[in-house]
């Protein structure tokens, strides 16, 4: 009896632990994290797929701009973004939600978007991700989100991305966006 | 140039300088190279030339020119959870082989978006973008500020030396697990260099709550008040709109956004009201993961910048698509139409009639990323047709470039 409680009681510390509310994270936590991948499962512990993408998407940024070369900043981006599938419940309905947040986070960053290795080492790492069927839609996921958002998939040599030129609108106008 | 316009000009170019400057050094915050922390900047040059065969849009008489576009800008950006900063700031010279047909011009601005906090708290977006151009607004659909549609669509040729500034705050919260709130303001300002245009203003605030009824879905409720101003004339407008619509949410191949509604209009010196079928939407398909496809349009009225006391009720299409056919070259092409009814009748060669404007354009791209990193080669060819019960145009472009980012 005294063994069932307990096994209770520890099942219901580990639900409440999976479902601790997430707390932001300062630039700090970021930036350690950015330094060492298994710092990032505290960081995402309770958040949302959305929240997870933020975080995601800062500690991407804090990696492209530590000064490393670009193969080994590809390697940590690689690194950060599986440490993140491996904190994140690893459902693919969440998984499939956080990828398209990260494309959408990503997207909106410039710092991102103007890399195009840290672009092509975040769908590595997604497609890395369970079987070759899950994590390639995965990475598909994120690249629909991430051109959505204004990015553009990087081309052999892209430094930095303009927006798609998809239309110009009207002639001499400007194209219309709603949001 | 006058004398107060080029002193106006002069001051103008310093306040963006000034703008772009500050905005760079604090994006740049302790930068070594061109990226640190979660900064980024990367000047850019491009260069293009291009055979114009209607240089002045002129209705009869067409002369066609060949000109050199030179641009230098910087794009940049800081990232961190919750603060996103972006934006370019730009300065370019045109030159035309014959400047007897059409005179050389300078170009510059900016576009500065930031966007701070999440849906589940507050999220924040401004934005600011000044632009001086002539003919084509290369940068216009980077512009798009506040979450509001822009209506400072012009009426007036695009061949006339403008300034375009533009200003826009919004703020979004999820106020519960199924309702979204957005209220945005938007300033928008055409300023036009010849005395013979009128100076456009506005002011639009806009409201939208959208409930979410699948996991995929939601409705929308879309308030729109608009105060329009004729700076020339001292005349103002008043626009309202109401819409209800749909929209998608998630990661869906397609996502879209369509409102339909009502629209009003008080206008001119004797408060001319109009009413009208009110709507807004665009689409996004991802096709492939190579091939994403745009559509939208949208309706609207706005004061004319050619005539006192009056003001057109414009409708827009329009629909694109962009192909990455290799690693290394991406295809694209556009189509957009443009009707203008204008609210009252206008005088033409002595007697009143009722203008309507047609416009309509097509634009291919090609887009090479040359081994060299950072360049990137291109051509790209226009079509441009207006036809008009007042004046008509048409005009062919081609041209090709390159454009060099560090």
């Amino acid at each position: 009896m005294i063994k069932k409680i307990m096994m209770m009681v520890a099942a219901v510390g580990m639900a409440v632990s999976a479902m601790a509310a997430f707390v932001q994270p300062t630039q700090e936590q970021i930036n350690q994290a950015a330094g060492n991948p298994a710092a990032i499962n505290a960081l995402l512990a309770g958040a949302d797929p959305e929240e997870a993408a933020n975080v995601m998407k800062a500690v991407i940024a804090v990696i492209l701009g530590n000064g490393h070369d670009a193969a080994s900043q590809q390697a940590s981006v690689m690194q950060a973004v599986s440490a993140a599938f491996s904190s994140l419940p690893a459902t693919q309905a969440f998984r499939m939600d956080f990828s398209a947040a990260l494309g959408t986070a990503c997207g909106g960053s410039t710092v991102i978007t103007g890399n195009g290795g840290a672009v092509s080492a975040i769908q590595a790492a997604m497609a890395s991700t369970g079987t070759p069927e899950t994590g390639g839609a995965l990475a598909a996921s994120f690249g629909d989100s991430f051109q959505k958002a204004g990015g553009t998939l990087p081309n052999k040599g892209d430094k930095a991305s303009d927006k798609p030129t998809v239309a110009t609108g009207y002639p001499n106008q400007p194209l219309p966006e709603s949001k | 140039m006058k004398g107060v316009a080029m002193r106006k000009y002069i001051g103008t170019m310093v306040i963006i300088v000034a703008i772009v400057s500050g905005w760079s050094l604090v994006a740049a915050q302790a930068a070594q190279g061109n990226s640190s922390g979660a900064s980024a900047l990367h000047p850019y040059v491009e260069g293009d030339v291009t055979y114009d065969s209607n240089v002045n849009n002129a209705p009869a008489n067409a002369k066609g020119d060949t000109y050199l576009d030179g641009i230098a800008g910087i794009r940049g950006g800081y990232t961190t959870y919750a603060l996103d900063l972006s934006g370019l700031g730009f300065i370019g010279r045109r030159s035309y082989n014959d400047s007897s047909d059409r005179g050389d011009f300078t170009t510059f601005g900016d576009v500065l978006k930031g966007k701070y906090g999440t849906r589940d708290q507050m999220v924040i977006e401004v934005d600011h973008s000044f632009r001086r151009v002539d003919d084509f607004d290369r940068y216009g659909s980077e512009a798009a500020v506040g979450g509001i549609s822009p209506d400072s669509a012009l009426d007036a040729s695009s061949s006339d030396l403008r300034d375009i500034h533009q200003i826009g705050v919004s703020l979004g919260r999820n106020l519960t697990d199924k309702t979204e709130f957005d209220l945005g303001y938007r300033f928008d300002s055409l300023n036009y260099d010849s005395a013979s245009l009128y100076d456009l203003i506005s002011h639009y605030v806009q409201a939208e709550s959208a409930y979410r009824m699948t996991d995929k879905t939601a409705g929308t409720l879309t308030l729109k008040y608009g105060l329009q101003r004729n700076d020339t004339l001292d005349e103002t407008a008043d626009y309202t709109a109401a819409r209800i619509g749909l929209k998608t949410r998630g990661s869906d191949k397609l996502t879209f956004k369509v409102g339909g509604g009502v629209q009003n209009y008080e206008y001119g010196a004797d408060n001319n009201k109009k009413t009208s079928f009110n709507f807004d939407g665009t689409a996004l398909w991802m096709a492939t993961e190579k091939l994403m496809l745009q559509f939208g349009g949208r309706n609207g009225m706005q004061l004319s910048s050619l005539y006192a006391d009056n003001g057109t009720e414009y409708s827009i299409f329009w629909a694109g698509a962009a192909c990455r056919v290799s690693t290394a070259v991406t295809l694209s092409t556009a189509a957009s139409y443009r009707k203008d009814d204008y609210l009252e009748p206008v005088l033409a060669d002595g007697l009143l009639i009722d203008r309507q404007d047609k416009g309509t354009g097509a634009r291919v791209r090609a887009e090479y990323q040359t081994p060299a990193a950072g360049m990137k080669l291109y051509a790209e060819a226009l079509y441009e047709k207006v036809d008009s019960n007042v004046s008509s145009y048409d005009k062919t472009s081609v041209g090709a470039g390159a454009v060099l980012t560090y």
